[in-house]
């Protein structure tokens, strides 16, 4: 409890210093929401390579706006962080019309893998589930799930990130839910049919 | 949601870029943002100039702005400027820097006497320029020296007009004065009847004590008159005391005159030759003193006499330049300035005198 309040002021602490523009505190916020930003990229663009240059760019986008700009000092460095990751990202759609399809997670860095083959292959086995159970919803409910469970922003950071009201977050989010479930006992009911 | 899912989603978390990357990828982003300083330092510049235009949107800024452009402007511009010629280019901006002058000089006076000088200094440049033998070489010249001449014409009616406003402006502050000093003096006759005191004196026309046995003729000389029976002094003389500033003197000096009466008693049988050498003396005082009266008043009237000295040589310029005498025009504008210049010392001068 107390080592998570000291992780949130430190996090408070390093952004209100980059919207300053302290470089040293840039790096170390990169450090901390460098894995996150990755994520959302990856779960949106579904290529490791991709992902990767978008969250660099991110990044470098992230610091020449502080620099050259007067940032609100109250302004979330985090949600800041999200809301370019999504405007390269409709840059990096619109830049390649041609969708390839989904890496396999074989090439992505999963923590903790144990090392196990056949737990290891279980593993591999659920994360790709889920992924085509998010692939298959529309692209805003994927993104307010990925925000709200996997990357655990508040509806703050959410609402700043995506532009949108808590209120409306909310009841878009009920309806991602609703809609990853029904994908999902789609799912369940499809591998019962093959298996029977 | 079920719990089942909600976990598999929570344990997408572990989706991690590799460390590799993420190592380079902070190296990269460091390198960058140390090579900024050069762009950060032009940004800063840039954030300053967006600061700016949106202050300078105010309307207060931007008068202060102005104001301050403006005053800058006619104080670094201004000596360049004086040297331009009406056929240059930056004559017209040479025009709009006077004009800026005077319409910022507040004393009436002042701003009369500058817009003479400089229309008389425009008429000199257009004269000059007319003058010089290379400027009806080119080939519209006889155009040009058409509107010149409407333009001298214009500066002359100009500087002729400023000074008769800085003669107008004289006169009615002479008569002012002269009010003033009338009401003052018909105040203190109202009261000269009130004036004398138990003491048996009285305040004379510039309100100064007058002993009972003074009085001043109409030249404003004190006559000092001595009665035969007050035994003050012999035969009931009169003894012309001098100028108003003598009878300050006499005033203030009375008691060592009163010493010396007393001492005139004791020798009251001095001789008449003594009394008349005085009163010659006291008589070359007076007129001496009446000379000094009639040169004032000749230097005030004299005043009148150079505003009409002044539009003469104007007149005379105008001609002559009209009768394509320009070097005597020339000349006489010169005259003109000389003359304005001393004007412009003795409007500088007054408030000392004052």
């Amino acid at each position: 409890m107390s080592s998570n309040l000291l992780k949130k002021f430190k996090e408070s602490n390093l952004s209100s210093r980059s919207l300053r523009k302290d470089k040293q505190a840039f790096i170390e916020i990169y450090n901390i929401y460098v894995d996150d930003i990755y994520r959302f990229i990856y779960f949106k663009v579904g290529h490791r390579e991709e992902a990767q240059d978008i969250a660099s760019n991110v990044f470098l986008k992230a610091w020449d706006y502080i620099a050259s700009n007067k940032v609100d000092k109250s302004k979330n460095l985090k949600a800041l962080f999200y809301k370019i990751a999504r405007n390269t990202i409709v840059d990096y759609y619109r830049s390649k019309r041609d969708t390839s399809p989904l890496d396999s997670l074989e090439n992505t860095d999963l923590k903790d893998i144990k090392q196990d083959p056949q737990a290891l292959t279980e593993i591999k086995h659920e994360y790709e589930r889920i992924l085509k159970l998010l692939n298959n919803l529309k692209e805003d409910y994927k993104e307010v799930i990925i925000l709200k469970y996997v990357n655990e922003l508040s509806w703050d950071e959410i609402s700043q990130a995506l532009g949108k009201s808590k209120g409306s977050l909310r009841v878009l989010l009920h309806r991602a839910t609703k809609a990853l479930e029904e994908e999902d006992k789609k799912d369940v009911e499809a591998r019962e049919g093959k298996n029977e | 949601m079920k719990k089942t899912l909600l976990s598999q989603l929570h344990n997408l978390k572990d989706v991690q870029p590799d460390k590799q990357w993420k190592a380079e990828s902070q190296e990269f982003l460091r390198t960058h943002i140390n090579n900024d300083v050069k762009s950060g330092a032009f940004s800063k510049v840039m954030v300053w100039v967006k600061d700016f235009a949106k202050v300078s949107s105010q309307p207060a800024f931007a008068l202060a702005a102005f104001v301050l452009i403006l005053i800058t402007g006619v104080a670094f511009f201004n000596p360049m400027l004086s040297d331009a010629k009406p056929n240059d280019s930056l004559y017209i901006a040479r025009i709009i820097s006077e004009k800026a002058q005077v319409n910022m000089t507040f004393n009436k006076e002042n701003r009369d006497r500058l817009s003479a000088q400089f229309a008389t200094n425009h008429a000199k440049d257009i004269t000059n320029l007319i003058n010089d033998p290379e400027f009806h070489s080119q080939e519209d010249s006889e155009d040009k020296i058409a509107n010149l001449s409407d333009d001298f014409n214009k500066e002359i009616n100009t500087a002729r007009e400023s000074i008769n406003s800085i003669n107008k402006r004289d006169n009615s502050n002479r008569q002012n004065k002269d009010n003033g000093n009338n009401d003052v003096n018909n105040n203190s006759n109202d009261n000269s009847d009130n004036s004398e005191d138990g003491d048996g004196t009285e305040l004379d026309d510039e309100g100064k004590i007058i002993s009972a046995d003074t009085r001043k003729d109409n030249q404003g000389l004190e006559i000092n008159i001595k009665d035969n029976d007050s035994g003050d002094t012999s035969d009931g003389d009169i003894g012309i005391l001098g100028s108003d500033e003598e009878v300050d003197t006499e005033t203030e000096e009375e008691p060592s005159v009163n010493d010396s009466q007393a001492n005139d008693n004791e020798t009251n049988d001095s001789s008449d030759e003594g009394a008349d050498a005085d009163l010659n003396s006291e008589e070359e005082n007076a007129s001496s003193t009446l000379n000094q009266l009639q040169s004032i008043t000749e230097e005030v009237n004299k005043e009148g006499g150079d505003v009409d000295e002044t539009n003469k040589a104007l007149d005379d310029a105008q001609r002559l330049f009209n009768e394509e005498k320009y070097q005597e025009a020339l000349e006489k504008l010169n005259e003109v300035e000389d003359m304005l210049e001393g004007v412009s010392t003795e409007i500088s001068e007054e408030p000392s005198v004052e």
